[in-house]
C-alpha cells in the first residue's frame, strides 16, 4: 500500500510510536493518520461500488452525529456505507469565494498564477485544476499547515497544502471552494487502507465535489468521508482544525461492497 | 525512554522486525563503554563560562561566530563535541538541524545515506535544566561497502545559554550521558539575567514516548514587575526517518498583581519562524501585531477584552482549591493565545474530585480541546494532564518545581 504523505489531521504534527519493553517485540511505528483497517474477506471492493464499513471511534456519538447516524444504546461501533459523496452543511452566510487569511489568493504570490491560469471564460475545469496543483506541489512531510500564499511560493507540502492551494486557485477562478477534513478509504494493489486526510471541495451544479490533488494519479480507488470543514479561515484557523479533529475514526472494518 | 532497537535494526538489516537478531559486531559496538573520567574544570578563554565535566578538553575554548566549541576526549575513538550558545538555542531545532548536517556531510564525504532510524528519544530535566536527546542509527552506502553509524545528541537550556552536544560513535552511552549531565549541573556563565523566583519543567509524551519539554519561569525585575516565560520544544519523528521540530517561546510581562502588561510569542517550526506576535495595550485597546506564516498581521482584541494570565489563573485556582466546597466548582478565564490571536480563548477548569491532601482531578477545556488534569493545590498549576484530541493522546507530566508565586 502506498504511504500517503499527509499530515492533515496532525495539528500537533504528531507521530504515534509505541514503546516496546526490552525483550518484547517492537511495535511498528505508524503515523497517527493511518487508521487500522481490516478487510476480513480479503476481497477488493469494485471501483465505483459503495463500500460497507463498520466504524469505531473514541467518541462514537460525535462521529455518528457527523455522519447523521442514529445510535442505539450500548453500541461500540456502527455500520456505514461510503457511497455518493456526502454534502456537509457549511456556513450559509458565506459564498466560499472570498479571499481569507488561509485561502489568500489576493496576495502578490498569486499574481503570476492569475496571469498563467487566466480568469473568466478561460478558467480551468475541476479536473484540470487538480492536475495543475498536483504538478505544482512537490510532496513533502515538512510542512504543518501552510496558508495558500506560502504554498504558492514554496510549492511543497502534504494533503493540507494541496487542499488549501486547490481551494485558493478555484476561488481565484470564481469557483466556490472549501477545505474538507476527514478520512479516505483507499484501495490500491488489492489492499485497503484508511487515512486521515484533507482535500478541497468545489461547488459544481449545486453539489460539492472532491478536488483532491494530493491523491491525483493514484492507481487505485479513493472513497472520501468528510467529517468536518475548515470554517474559520482567519488567523485562528488552527483552533478550528483542532475542532474538526475531535471527530475521529480509530478502526475500520471493511464489510464489502454495498 | 522509548526504545525500538530491534525495529531499527530490522530496517538496517532488511529483515522482519519481529524476532530480528542483532549481529554480534553491532551488539559489541553498542555495548562499548569507557571508564568515566574524573570531572575536570573547563573554561572558555574569555572567561564567559566554566563547567566541570568528565572528559579531557582538546584544544582551547574560544568564541567563534557567536558560540563556543568544546571538544572532549572521553576515551572513545571519536571525541564528544559540544557547542555553547550564549544567546540560547531552539532545543528541538538544534537536534534536527545538526543531524541533517551530519547526513549532508556524510553524503559529501562517504556516500549516500540510504537509511536513518531514530532509535531513541528522551526529554527531561537535570535539576532545573531542561533537555532533549536523540539517538540515531544511519547507514552510508560508501563505495567500499555499507557503513553503519550512530549519533547521540543532547540539547539543553540553562539560564540564557543553550548547549548542544553530540557523539558520533557506537557505544559510550554512559560516558556521553555523564558529560551532558555534568554540563547541565555545573555550567556557570556570566549573565545579567533577572532573579528567577519560580521554575517548573514538564515533559510531553505521546503513546509512551517522550517527545518534548516545557518550561515556565517567573523572574522579577528591579521595579517589581515579572517576566513570565514559557518555552516548549518538541520533536516528532516522520515516516521518512527524519524529525520535525517545534520550538515556542512566550514572554508575558506582568504587574505585581499578576495582570498583563504585554505579551509576545514566537513559534518556530523546523527552524522557520511560523509566527511572531506581540500583544500591547494602546489607549485602552489591546493590539496584536506581528507576522503569521510570514504575513504581516495587525488586529485588535474585541472591545473591553482583558487578557488573563496563567499566573492569575493559577492564583485563582489555588484560592478555589483551598475552599472546602471546591469539588464541582468551575473556573473560567480568557487567555490570549498566539494560535487564536485576534480574540481571547476561554480556558475553563471544572474541579472533579479531591485526590489526597494536595491534588485534585479536574477537567480543562479550551478552544475545543479537553484535558484531564491533576491540579496541584499548592501552586494551582497542573502537575499532570492527559489530552485526547482525535488520534492524539498526549500526556504532560511535571517533573520539576522550584520556588513559589
Amino acid at each position: 500500500m502506498r504511504r500517503l504523505a499527509c499530515a492533515a489531521l496532525m495539528a500537533f504534527g504528531a507521530i504515534a510510536s509505541s514503546a516496546a519493553a526490552p525483550g518484547e517485540d517492537p511495535v511498528r511505528i505508524e503515523p497517527l493518520h493511518f487508521i487500522p483497517t481490516e478487510n476480513p474477506s480479503a476481497r477488493p471492493i469494485p471501483a465505483g461500488a459503495p463500500a460497507r464499513v463498520r466504524l469505531s471511534s473514541p467518541d462514537l456519538q460525535s462521529l455518528a452525529d457527523a455522519l447523521q447516524v442514529r445510535l442505539s444504546a450500548g453500541q461500540d461501533s456502527f455500520e456505514y456505507v461510503i457511497g455518493p459523496y456526502p454534502q456537509l452543511p457549511g456556513a450559509t452566510t458565506r459564498t466560499w469565494l472570498e479571499p481569507t487569511f488561509v485561502i489568500d489568493f489576493n496576495e502578490p504570490a498569486f499574481e503570476p498564477l492569475r496571469k498563467e491560469l487566466g480568469e473568466g471564460d478561460s478558467k480551468l475545469t475541476r479536473a484540470n485544476l487538480v492536475e495543475y496543483v498536483a504538478d505544482f506541489i512537490e510532496a513533502s512531510e515538512d510542512r504543518n499547515w501552510d496558508i495558500a500564499s506560502v504554498v504558492a511560493v514554496r510549492r511543497a507540502g502534504d494533503c493540507s497544502e494541496h487542499a488549501v492551494f486547490t481551494a485558493a486557485l478555484a476561488r481565484l477562478q470564481g469557483m466556490p471552494a472549501r477545505v474538507a477534513i476527514g478520512v479516505a478509504l483507499v484501495s490500491e494493489d488489492g489492499e485497503l487502507g484508511t487515512f486521515g486526510h484533507a482535500w478541497a471541495e468545489i461547488l459544481e451544479n449545486g453539489k460539492w465535489e472532491v478536488a483532491d490533488a494530493a491523491l491525483h494519479g493514484l492507481d487505485g480507488t479513493v472513497r472520501y468521508l468528510p467529517l468536518g470543514l475548515l470554517e474559520d479561515e482567519g488567523m485562528g484557523y488552527s483552533m478550528d482544525l483542532i475542532r474538526t479533529m475531535r471527530i475521529w475514526i480509530d478502526r475500520v472494518v471493511v464489510l464489502g461492497a454495498q | 525512554m522509548f526504545k525500538a532497537t530491534a525495529f531499527a535494526l530490522s530496517l538496517l538489516t532488511g529483515v522482519s522486525a519481529y524476532g530480528a537478531d542483532e549481529p554480534k559486531w553491532l551488539t559489541d559496538a553498542r555495548a562499548r563503554e569507557g571508564k568515566i573520567l574524573k570531572p575536570t574544570e573547563i573554561r572558555s578563554k574569555d572567561g564567559w563560562f566554566k563547567a566541570r565535566v568528565p572528559g579531557k578538553l582538546v584544544g582551547i575554548i574560544e568564541k567563534v561566530e557567536g558560540s563556543y566549541t568544546v571538544e572532549l576526549d572521553i576515551g572513545a575513538d571519536v571525541n564528544v563535541a559540544c557547542e555553547v550558545y550564549p544567546e540560547g538555542i531552539n532545543l528541538a531545532n538544534a537536534l534536527r538541524v545538526t543531524f541533517g548536517n551530519l547526513i549532508k556531510s556524510s553524503e559529501k564525504s562517504q556516500g549516500k545515506v540510504d537509511l536513518r532510524v531514530l532509535e531513541a528519544s528522551d526529554a527531561g530535566a537535570h535539576g532545573a535544566v531542561p533537555y532533549l536527546s536523540l539517538t540515531w542509527l544511519y547507514r552510508v552506502a560508501a563505495a567500499d561497502g555499507a557503513r553503519v553509524g550512530a549519533l547521540k545528541q543532547f540539547a539543553m537550556e540553562k539560564g540564557p545559554a543553550g548547549v548542544y552536544c553530540a557523539h558520533n560513535e557506537f557505544g559510550y552511552t554512559k560516558s556521553f550521558a555523564a558529560v551532558t549531565r555534568a554540563f547541565a549541573e555545573s555550567l556557570e556563565a556570566v549573565t545579567t539575567g533577572l532573579a528567577t523566583y519560580y521554575t517548573e519543567i514538564s515533559t510531553f509524551s505521546m503513546a509512551g514516548q517522550e517527545v518534548g519539554v516545557a518550561v515556565a519561569t517567573l523572574e522579577r525585575d528591579s521595579e517589581g514587575d515579572t517576566r513570565a516565560r514559557q518555552m516548549t520544544a518538541m520533536l516528532i519523528a516522520t515516516t521518512d526517518g527524519a524529525v520535525q521540530s517545534q520550538d515556542s517561546e512566550r514572554i508575558d510581562w506582568l504587574r505585581p498583581d499578576g495582570s498583563l502588561i504585554n505579551s509576545s510569542n514566537t513559534d518556530v517550526s523546523n527552524g522557520e519562524v511560523e509566527n511572531s506576535l506581540s500583544l500591547q495595550r494602546d489607549e485602552g485597546t489591546w493590539i496584536v501585531d506581528g507576522e503569521v506564516q510570514g504575513k504581516a498581521v495587525k488586529a485588535q482584541l474585541p472591545k473591553d477584552s482583558q487578557p488573563g494570565t496563567w499566573v492569575i489563573q493559577a492564583q485563582q485556582l489555588r484560592a478555589l482549591l483551598a475552599e472546602p466546597d471546591a469539588v464541582g466548582r468551575e473556573h473560567s478565564i480568557g487567555i490570549w493565545l498566539a494560535a487564536n490571536p485576534d480574540k481571547l480563548t476561554v480556558e475553563k477548569t471544572k474541579i472533579l474530585a479531591r485526590l489526597g491532601d494536595n491534588q485534585f482531578s479536574a477537567r480543562g477545556e479550551f478552544g475545543g480541546i479537553g484535558a484531564d488534569l491533576k491540579l496541584d493545590k499548592a501552586s494551582g498549576t497542573p502537575s499532570g494532564a492527559e489530552i485526547k484530541v482525535g488520534p492524539i493522546d498526549a500526556r504532560l507530566e511535571r517533573i520539576y518545581v522550584n520556588g513559589s508565586f
